[in-house]
């Protein structure tokens, strides 16, 4: 462990320094003097609770003294008296820049990191028009609920604060509806979601009063969480915004806030369909901070096999420890259910001792699930400080103001640099060092990450991804567009170039009807209602605790599928109920309080079925089709898991409808010789080599097609490689998978080959840095020679002449051979033995 | 746009097109009225009113312009020595804003258009729709509302201000009994566009022809006087 270069006192004295000028929105709980510092109680971490084995890296992020602006942007003098009194004055560079530009006129995206003062440079330029103009209106996006709430709070903190009196209001699906008239009718300021202004508020623009005619600022908060198939729903949706807008008179200013990720002005400029102007260089202070990766230990378990330790278990005793030295800290896990896990070991280790009791209390869960009041009291009192720490999904990562923290432990690989920056970047204050510690999970990537620790600080964010040309997407908008306003030629500038084609085809579908140079809907309809940006559901099941008959909290759709079935034990703020019912009429599920020893997992069976063929052609080595398949993830039952020890204790069953997604595939199916061939080096060799493919397929395609790798999923069974589109539909990506099938194929061997790496690591064949995989694909990936695997594979489906493999004298265990299935049926003999197949089937295809 | 660009679009409508429910066809659009009228007002009022004098009254699929049609404009007009009448019916946006062309247009040449809350509905309803699809809304003629004026002179007096009221009180013309009233204009146009025959807004003719030609005797009645009083 190399010494620490900054704890030395002269760092501490300019960051008091810092602290004596800007108080800004960090709310500084003083220390008081005797409680030791973040990084003596980093000393004394270490020397406790770690031995060097486990304590693989640790580098600092050093601190950075504030940059003040030197000019002063043309504010109105109220607002600038108000900042001077709240003690958030003088501004930083970074957010004069932005202002000055965003009171010129220019767009602009800021992209700083947590906490740097973002939120002035997006509500400033906003209330200086209200005050220089009575009439200018403004609208403010987040992507979620919460985040509105929150900001609106801030938001009315400023205005009040500076003594203006301006109607303002959220407008989402929960306004009331006497609420909504009047913030039509006078709302100066609208705060709101890219679903809502979709569904909603453009639709009915004409109900808007003056709101579209005096439009002066478009607010984008959190515009990194835009990308993939909801970004580049939410680009159409912007430039439908930009239409109405134009036809009401107004064209207003853009300004959007970004996390840090690779491509801030990029994105921006392409999500709104104009250039903006990028600020980046982040003038506010930071302090020193410290950063740990700590990799459990490997114990022997009673048996005599050798294991690592889960995460949760150094994290159960890390979070309570720091805790009570008085570092206000966050833990982020992987999923709900660690989240609850980690909360009740720490809450059972404390029982009996008064002192560590105390501490247990003072850390509270958060997730989503609970009712948006607790959510909303936990946050104001991690903000205020009456809570030492908080155990969190990433539903903490973005946007909500929990202040500043002293630390931050994230259990497990986040799954992509951006969301490990940010989950980071919640500890660290304006003064004083912070704490981050990852802590390695089991998986693949996680123990990549161990082995090179240094990629940690080196690798750069991800870039987020929108197709702004995308037919399916652009398509369905442009229905919706030409409910809001008939569609002509001169809308070409801004729902793009292919405008007067694609009417053309709407029209001879019967979609749009054209009449004298315009496009209208060719039938009555309220076009916003089929068109979903974001593909989870927005059904909600309540969860009602019998006995009390209290609701306690909520859950979607998809989540509830998976942890509330009957016979499930569902744990809530560490306790635990057993679901007695599941309405899925009324989205209830009744749950009793119950005290037992373990908890459940629902085991899943993901299947794909072709239900059309649409093309399909020989490639070397397999052969490659595009179909429309049928992808159910059916619940197949559940097992019972011990706390603590995790060993199974028994099953159950579980009688659900399975999850669908209709969508379309493209399939690379190998062939009888490639299967056989593959024979002498084992099946787990050839399963590993189909994952690897299959992982590098999917990300290679989704830099050629320019969309977010977690919009394509993949999916290996048999001698099937499915590629398909994570959207009801399909959405094109497999298409282009389909037709640059080979070129693709040798992109992928290039990207394997030029790897520097031996075995195989997350660069390549490992499951992507970008997410995190299933349980099952970790288990093939336990073959030592994944790299190898993948390549003897490519070259098969490269046609190129065989790669032999170096598998180091690894005898090919061949327990299990696998059957090569036989070649593909004739398409019509195959869909009429499918039917016959299902009309036979006692349940037939009915749910 | 490329051509397995269009050919994706095709395919993804024909899906989502599969997946409705198949609705009933559209139905015709009614005949358009152009009636002259000869003999239904005394001579008098008929020689006192102006040929640059529009009588405009709007029946439409609801209140809320954003979201409604102007499914049918009714205008009516003085030339020698009848009143031309027009109704013009529009089931759908494309043919509204055909009729609304049109009836800008018209519009131009006339003085002053008379309407029955034209002020408070009718106008500001045009004027939302015709802006909606992209047409010139200037040149609209000086408007007389009638309901201000009686609203001056008979609030107090009578129960209510509405056009038949003042038709019976002023002109002592009752309205038949098989008059329906205005409000159920837009209920009676959407039974039409869903299927129901063409008789469904045969009232609506009726009652808005009623009103248009109520319109010429009361303005005759009110306005005049004042007008030759100043």
């Amino acid at each position: 462990m190399n010494q620490n270069p900054s704890s030395d006192a002269s760092i501490y004295d300019a960051d008091e320094a810092i602290s004596s000028t800007s108080g800004f929105t960090v709310n500084s709980v003083p220390r008081n003097g005797s409680a030791p510092t973040p990084l003596e109680v980093l000393h004394g971490v270490e020397a406790r609770m770690g031995s060097a084995e486990e304590l693989v890296s640790r580098y600092a992020i050093p601190a950075r003294d504030a940059e003040f602006a030197q000019t002063i942007p043309d504010l109105d003098p109220q607002i600038i008296d108000h900042l001077k009194a709240s003690g958030t004055w003088p501004l930083y560079r970074h957010q004069a820049r932005s202002l000055t530009k965003s009171l010129s006129g220019n767009d602009v995206v800021i992209a700083s990191s947590t906490a740097s003062g973002k939120t002035l440079c997006c509500t400033l330029p906003v209330i200086d028009a209200m005050v220089k103009e009575p009439g200018a209106h403004a609208l403010l996006l987040y992507p979620t609920k919460a985040l509105s709430q929150d900001q609106h709070r801030h938001l009315r903190g400023l205005i009040d604060g500076i003594g203006l009196s301006l109607e303002t209001g959220i407008y989402d699906g929960d306004t009331e509806p006497t609420l909504r008239r009047r913030l039509r009718r006078s709302g100066r300021i609208i705060l709101t979601n890219p679903d809502m202004l979709h569904a909603s508020v453009l639709p009915n623009h004409g109900g808007w009063g003056a709101f579209f005619a005096n439009l002066r600022y478009v607010v984008i908060d959190e515009v990194h969480t835009l990308r993939g198939i909801f970004g580049s729903h939410v680009a159409s949706v912007l430039r439908r915004l930009r239409r109405i807008c134009q036809h009401h008179g107004s064209d207003p200013t853009f300004i959007a806030a970004s996390a840090t990720i690779q491509n801030p002005g990029e994105h921006v400029s392409r999500l709104i369909g104009r250039d903006v102007e990028v600020i980046e260089d982040d003038g506010s202070p930071r302090g020193h901070k410290e950063v740990v990766l700590w990799n459990p230990p490997v114990i022997e378990k009673p048996d005599g096999t050798l294991a690592r330790r889960g995460p949760t278990s150094v994290a159960v005793k890390l979070l309570p420890e720091l805790v009570r030295r008085g570092l206000r800290t966050i833990c982020f896990a992987r999923t709900r259910n660690s989240v609850e896990l980690i909360l009740r070991y720490i809450r059972e280790r404390a029982k009996g001792a008064r002192d560590r009791e105390e501490v247990a209390d003072r850390i509270e869960p958060y997730r989503s699930g609970y009712l948006p009041s607790e959510r909303r009291q936990t946050e104001a009192s991690l903000f205020d400080g009456q809570l030492g720490g908080g155990v969190s999904t990433s539903a903490l990562e973005v946007g909500i103001d929990v202040g500043g923290l002293d630390g931050c432990i994230i259990v497990g690989w986040p799954g992509s640099v951006c969301s490990f920056m940010q989950q980071a970047g919640r500890a660290g204050r304006r003064q004083g060092e912070s704490l981050v510690f990852l802590i390695a999970g089991q998986d693949p990537i996680d123990q990549w990450f161990v082995r090179h620790p240094e990629s940690l600080h080196e690798s750069s964010p991800e870039n987020a991804v929108i197709e702004t040309d995308n037919p399916y997407i652009v398509a369905r908008h442009l229905i919706c567009a030409a409910y809001e306003l008939p569609l002509s030629g001169e809308d070409s500038d801004l729902l793009g170039d292919d405008l007067t084609a694609m009417c053309t085809v709407l029209q001879e579908e019967k979609r749009l009807r054209e009449e004298g140079g315009a496009w209208y809907l060719a039938r009555e309809e309220y076009p916003a209602t089929q068109v979903k940006l974001r593909t989870a559901s927005e059904e909600n099941f309540t969860i009602l605790e019998l006995g009390p008959e209290n609701v306690i909290g909520e859950l979607d759709y998809v989540a509830a599928m998976l942890s509330l079935y009957e016979g499930a034990i569902y744990i809530h703020r560490a306790e635990t109920f057993i679901v007695e019912e599941m309405d899925h009429v009324n989205c209830l599920v009744k749950i009793r309080r119950t005290k037992t020893g373990y908890y459940t997992q629902v085991l899943t069976q993901k299947k794909v079925t072709v239900t059309e063929e649409w093309s399909h052609r020989e490639v070397p080595g397999a052969g490659s089709r595009l179909a429309e398949v049928e992808v159910r993830t059916r619940l197949t039952g559940y097992k019972k898991v011990r706390f603590h020890s995790t060993e199974n204790i028994g099953y159950g069953e579980v009688h659900l409808p399975p999850l669908e997604l209709d969508t379309v595939s493209h399939e690379i199916s190998l062939n009888r010789d490639t299967v056989l061939q593959s024979e002498r080096f084992g099946t787990a060799f050839l399963r590993s080599g189909m994952h690897g493919v299959a992982r590098l397929f999917r990300d290679l395609l989704a830099m050629r097609a320019m969309c977010d790798p977690g919009d394509i999923d993949h999916h290996v069974d048999d001698n099937l490689i499915h590629i398909f589109d994570l959207y009801p539909g399909g959405i094109g990506y497999s298409e282009l998978g389909h037709e640059l099938h080979l070129s693709i194929m040798s992109d992928v061997l290039e990207a394997v080959t030029e790897c520097p790496c031996a075995a195989g690591c997350p660069a390549c064949v490992l499951p992507g840095a970008s997410r995190i995989e299933s349980a099952l694909e970790a288990e093939v990936l336990e073959y030592p020679f994944p790299k190898e695997a993948t390549r003897w594979l490519l070259h098969r489906l490269l046609g190129k002449e065989s790669y032999e493999p170096h598998l180091e004298g690894i005898p090919a265990p061949c327990e299990n051979p696998m059957i090569p299935v036989p070649p593909l049926l004739d398409e019509r003999v195959e869909r009429k033995i499918r039917k016959v197949a299902r009309l036979t089937s006692r349940r037939g295809r009915q749910r | 746009m490329k051509r397995s660009a269009s050919e994706r679009v095709r395919r993804m409508i024909r899906k989502s097109e599969s997946r409705r429910p198949k609705t009933r066809r559209c139905p015709t659009i009614p005949p358009e009225v152009d009636e002259q009228i000869k003999g239904e007002i005394p001579e008098e009022v008929l020689s006192a009113t102006s040929e640059g004098t529009l009588f405009l009254d709007l029946e439409t699929t609801g209140l809320m312009a954003h979201r409604s049609l102007t499914a049918m404009i009714g205008i009516l007009y003085r030339r020698n020595d009848t009143l031309r009448l027009r109704q013009w019916y529009s089931g759908d946006v494309s043919t509204e804003r055909k009729q609304l062309a049109r009836l800008y247009k018209l519009l131009a040449s006339f003085q002053t258009v008379v309407t029955y809350n034209g002020d408070g509905f009718d106008l500001p309803f045009l004027r939302h729709r015709a802006q909606w699809h992209g047409l010139e809304t200037e040149n609209e003629p000086q408007s007389i509302d009638l309901l201000p004026i009686i609203r001056r002179h008979y609030k107090k007096k009578w129960p209510n201000c509405r056009l038949v009221t003042a038709e019976e009180r002023l002109l002592g013309i009752p309205r038949s009994a098989d008059d329906v009233p205005g409000s159920e204009a837009p209920l009676r146009f959407q039974d039409l566009r869903e299927g129901s025959p063409l008789e469904v807004i045969t009232p609506i003719y009726i009652h808005n022809r009623r009103d248009l030609i109520s319109l010429v005797s009361l303005h005759h009645r009110l306005v005049a006087p004042i007008l030759m009083g100043e």
